[in-house]
């Protein structure tokens, strides 16, 4: 009997062998048939081909028109001059405030910005599965869940694709009139003309087209800053990203210990 | 044989001779004795029958109209009239043929009505809404309407006991067959544009009761249960040997026709896909197979002397926006139509309903629907187990799925505004700083047009429309020119898989409501119809049994459930909306149907959501036991509230309930749309908040056929929140601003869906970027929730995100297994 018990553990090792020899798209195709593959290309300001791709590359309008290809991002009760608001938690009211804590004729000030320039990237999900997969977990209260989650299969052999991701440059930049008054060029549709040697700027990018040095280093139109926008770092990620396996998206309600 | 044959000849555009009649009635003989047909058949079995046969060879009135009475902000009821003017009837062997047939089993006598009529084209050259003086100064046509039989029409009503009977079945028959419906425009150049119902079928047959009655109006319900009615599918003329559905609308657009082509380039007997003025398919609908429990009314109106809301439209709005009261100021008057048509959708055997959704024409890939079923696949008996707790082998719901288009009323009108039912959940989301709401009860009083004076316009309401059904089991299909041989189509042997039939879709609709007004108007000379929109859905109730939602179901079969479907579900449940605008459609370009909205306003609250639907049994063997909770409670899609649980004392039932229906939900969504005319920086006007263009790619080829909407928006105040599926704490993108121009392709292949999106932002035709209309979302906000007291508090402000333009794109396919 325990011969046989040993046996049949054997057999089902080796079956289980035969299963692992089964490609991922095969493993969908006999556990979920009601499922979908998913394939996704999401391009943020790149260039498109005749054939509806994506040139991964910063499209024409981005580059003649620059300042179109931004993103700018304002944190609350930030001006240039410390100026804040209150909200009065019970009626709503807001009160303006000065830096040094007065509210009487209290004005706000020049919004502050934070931009990042040249925002640009193109992602390829060559091919997602979705299907619907059961999940088992634990309860707050030691009982067992067992609840449907949204599973996401990913093919180590399609991989996603990540192009030109990122952003050129990250600058601070303010606005030009108190409070978005009349006139007011906001942050992020700075482009200044403004300074002289290396923080020379002409509409925005750094002009060093007359040539100027400092200390050693002679700068001009061949430098690496010049025509570019003002900022001070970028980022650029390229790559492909292999993933294998599934990812299990489910509600986290009150029955879960992170959420309960 | 005693049979009476009576010939009518009416030849209103021709002399007669009586040879010419001699000559006919020869025909009319040699053709009943040669062709046995069914009609010929009735004629000899018939023997105390009449046949009336009426042959004409064209019929022509100047004026045809239906009269309406509408009330005014005023309080004074008006007559208004719909207007066809210059109809005519043309064609060869045009008539109509009666049959009519009386027989009694001794103590019942009925009646068997046949009506065959040769209707050839009917053209009516424009449709206008006047008073009833008949003077329609001033007012615009909506465009012409033809009419283009390529089959006969048939009617046959069997009763057996006298004509309308509450108490005696009939049978009753309507056939109505590859009908094409032209609505033509005229651009300024006076080029005719065209919007063409292809093929349309109405092929109803059923059994039932059918009576006529002073309160209830016309009635027909089947009331037994072995009555049903069926839509049956219709042979396709084009291609032999195959059929359509029974219900198809096959919406194609035409245009660059010149005024000066003849009648047989503009209403051609067979359309064409390429050459001089190619039809484009634009969608295509359709639905065949049988229903039980099914009923039909008619009915008229009054309305006069109700209040608000139970005069359905509310009170008539004068031009200047002044609102009226009294009895003869409701919006519908004291005159309307109404009707009403509900049915139990089969869902199972050969004769099952099956939804058809896709390109229109020819080279047409589209989806079939098929397996409905309510959104419960198992009930609690008990009333008190919603989890099935402790149950084994619980019974599968077998109720049938149910479409209840409620009550439709039809009336012209006068008005400066329209009502719509108030959502409630939308009046009580919280949005904004403050106390403020998704939507107020002014939202739902939406204005329908912004000219000087009231144009008079034809409303169609809709109160109370239900879609209890989901489909288990999806397909893709192919217009019946493309061959099975071809690799194209999908029921191609080398392409097994693709019809699998386990993935389906559900679009259950739970207490829609709407209000489209049209009329008649002109812009820059080109013949519009001004269109006017109010639409809401209901997104489900307590009990949990109802819902408007958008899912994507996995229906493969379930070994843990006798191999029924599994029922995983995914997408947005429990959907709270409203939509209204206004603004005008046009068919002016070669290429596409434009429509212009002023005014928009879009508000849902939604919730995104996985799991199985409600009563399923999961697909891994539960434990502790298989005798535990193995079911998704049956109250899963309930719409309870943190808040109803605490108004409601706090009890454990509540929160077991409250519980039981946020176990699927991912998020809640909720969006706020809103659309201004575009300001230039100069501050004149230049164009509607919202443009979108319908582009059909063309029927030439399968790659071709595809649809495209194009346009522009110009955002005011609107927002995107993100919530706690919890407790209700809110992530808000708010008062969204700014512009962005859009081309969104759609298009259904042999076996996936492709979705393209491509968005301009800050592209605005005639300024270009500015810093005023670049995309900000002013106020990203936190609400948190409180969960003592299940109330939604006050926006804390994070911050703001601005996009200043550049190109968004992406492409999306779908390949369902």
């Amino acid at each position: 009997m325990k011969y046989a018990l040993l046996f049949s553990l054997l057999v089902a090792g080796s079956a289980y062998a035969d299963l692992e020899l089964l490609d991922n798209q095969d493993m969908q195709q006999v556990a979920a048939q009601g499922g979908a593959d998913l394939s996704w290309v999401l391009s943020l300001n790149h260039g498109i081909n005749a054939d509806g791709s994506s040139t991964n590359t910063l499209s024409s309008n981005c580059i003649t028109n620059y300042r179109e290809c931004r993103l700018g991002m304002s944190l609350n009760n930030r001006y240039d001059d410390g100026s804040y608001t209150t909200v009065n938690p019970v009626n709503g009211n807001v009160t303006v405030f000065e830096a040094d804590g007065t509210s009487n004729s209290a004005t706000l000030g020049k919004k502050l910005w934070l931009v990042f320039k040249g925002m640009q990237g193109t992602i390829n999900l060559q091919q997602v599965g979705l299907d619907g997969a059961d999940l088992s977990y634990s309860s707050i209260t030691g009982t067992n869940v067992t609840k449907a989650a949204i599973q996401l299969t990913y093919d180590p052999t399609k991989p996603i694709l990540i192009r030109n991701y990122g952003y050129q440059s990250l600058s601070i930049e303010t606005d030009t009139v108190n409070n978005e008054g009349t006139n007011n060029v906001p942050g992020f549709w700075q482009n200044n003309t403004t300074g002289s040697g290396l923080k020379k700027l002409t509409n925005g990018k750094y002009d060093y087209s007359t040539s100027f040095t400092v200390g050693t280093l002679n700068y001009n139109n061949t430098s690496f800053d010049h025509g570019r926008e003002v900022g001070f770092t970028g980022l650029n990620m390229n790559g492909n990203l292999v993933l294998g396996g599934t990812v299990k998206l489910f509600s986290c309600d009150a029955t879960h210990p992170r959420c309960g | 044989m005693d049979l009476i044959q009576k010939k009518l000849m009416i030849k209103p555009m021709l002399k007669v001779s009586a040879l010419t009649v001699a000559i006919f009635m020869a025909n009319q003989s040699v053709f009943a004795l040669q062709a046995l047909d069914e009609d010929t058949m009735r004629r000899v079995d018939g023997q105390d029958g009449v046949i009336i046969d009426t042959q004409y060879d064209s019929l022509n009135f100047d004026r045809l109209y239906w009269e309406d009475k509408a009330g005014t902000a005023a309080n004074a009821e008006v007559a208004l009239r719909g207007y066809a003017d210059g109809v005519s009837v043309t064609g060869t062997n045009l008539g109509t043929t009666y049959s009519i047939n009386a027989g009694s089993n001794g103590t019942k006598t009925g009646l068997d009505f046949n009506l065959t009529s040769r209707y050839g084209t009917i053209k009516a050259d424009s449709f206008k809404v006047c008073d009833n003086t008949g003077s329609c100064t001033g007012v615009e046509t909506m465009g012409g309407l033809t009419l283009q039989s390529q089959d006969n029409l048939n009617i046959r009503l069997t009763t057996t006991d006298g004509l309308f009977n509450r108490d005696e079945t009939a049978h009753l028959e309507l056939g109505i067959k590859n009908l094409n419906i032209y609505l033509t425009q005229k651009s300024n150049t006076l080029v005719n544009n065209q919007l063409i119902a292809k093929d349309f079928n109405f092929n109803f047959s059923g059994d039932g009761y059918i009576w006529v009655s002073d309160s209830g109006g016309f009635t027909m319900e089947t009331r037994d249960t072995g009555n049903n009615v069926y839509l049956n599918r219709v042979n396709d003329l084009a291609n032999s040997g195959k059929t359509k559905p029974g219900l198809n609308i096959d919406l194609l657009y035409r245009g660059g026709i010149p005024n000066a082509e003849t009648d047989a380039n503009k209403f051609p007997s067979t359309l064409a896909y390429t050459g001089t003025y190619p039809a484009k398919g634009v969608i295509r609908v359709g639905a065949s197979g049988r229903a039980t429990n099914a009923s039909l009314v008619f009915r008229g109106v009054n309305a006069s002397g109700l209040g608000s809301p139970a005069n359905v439209l509310g009170f008539a709005y004068a031009a200047n926006d002044t609102g009226g009261s009294g009895a003869n100021a409701t919006v519908i008057g004291s005159t309307g139509i109404a009707m009403r048509m509900k049915a139990d959708l089969i869902g199972t055997g050969a004769d099952q309903i099956k939804l058809e959704l896709g390109h229109a024409g020819d080279n047409a890939y589209g989806v079939e629907f098929s397996k409905l079923s309510p959104l419960l696949i198992r009930k609690d008996a008990s009333g008190t187990n919603p989890e099935l707790t402790n149950l084994t082998g619980v019974a599968l719901n077998t109720a049938n799925a149910q479409f209840d288009t409620g009550d439709i009323y039809i009336n012209l009108a006068n008005s400066k505004r329209l009502l719509l039912p108030v959502n409630n959940t939308l009046n009580n989301a919280r949005f904004g700083a403050g106390t403020g709401t998704l939507t107020t009860d002014a939202d739902y009083q939406y204005l329908v047009h912004n000219a000087a004076t009231n144009p008079n316009m034809l409303v169609t309401a809709i109160r109370g429309f239900n879609f209890d059904a989901v489909s288990r089991a999806g397909r893709f299909i192919v217009s019946n020119n493309v061959p099975i041989s071809s690799l194209d189509h999908p029921d191609n042997a080398a392409y097994p898989s693709q019809n699998s039939n386990t993935w389906g879709l559900g679009l259950p609709i739970y207490n829609m409501n709407g209000n489209i007004a049209v009329f008649g108007t002109k812009v820059g000379g080109a013949e519009r119809l001004g269109l006017s929109l109010g639409l809401s859905t209901q997104g489900g109730n307590a009990a949990g049994d109802k819902t408007t939602s958008i899912l994507l179901i996995d229906g493969a079969s379930n070994p843990f459930d006798s191999n029924n479907p599994t029922n995983y579900y995914f997408g947005l449940r429990n959907i709270d909306m409203l939509i209204t605008a206004d603004g005008t459609l046009g068919m002016e370009a070669a290429d596409r149907i434009n429509i212009d909205l002023n005014n928009i306003l879009f508000v849902a609250a939604a919730e995104m959501a996985a799991g199985y639907l409600p009563g399923s049994r999961y697909a891994s063997a539960c434990t502790p036991s298989a005798t535990s909770s193995c079911y998704a409670a049956t109250d899963s899609f309930s719409t309870i509230t943190l808040k109803d649980v605490i108004d409601g004392g706090n009890t454990a039932a509540l929160k077991a309930k409250y519980q039981r229906a946020r176990k699927d939900v991912l998020y809640g969504l909720k969006l706020k749309l809103q659309a201004s005319p575009y300001v230039t920086t100069t501050g004149v006007v230049t164009k509607p908040g919202f443009t979108i263009a319908l582009v059909p790619g063309g029927n030439a080829t399968l790659a071709q056929n595809r649809l495209s909407f194009e346009g522009s928006i110009m955002l005011k105040n609107s927002a995107i929140q993100i919530s706690d599926p919890v407790d209700g704490s809110i992530l808000g993108l708010d008062n969204i601003n700014g512009q962005a121009n859009f081309s969104n392709q759609i298009q259904v292949n042999r076996n996936n869906i492709m979705l393209n999106t491509r968005l301009d932002i800050n592209k605005e035709a005639s300024d270009g970027a500015t810093a005023a209309n670049a995309l900000r979302i002013k106020d990203v906000n936190l609400y948190p929730a409180d969960k003592t007291t299940g109330v939604i508090g006050r926006a804390q402000r994070l911050g703001e995100i601005a996009l200043t333009g550049g190109t968004l794109t992406s492409r999306l396919t779908i390949t369902p297994r």
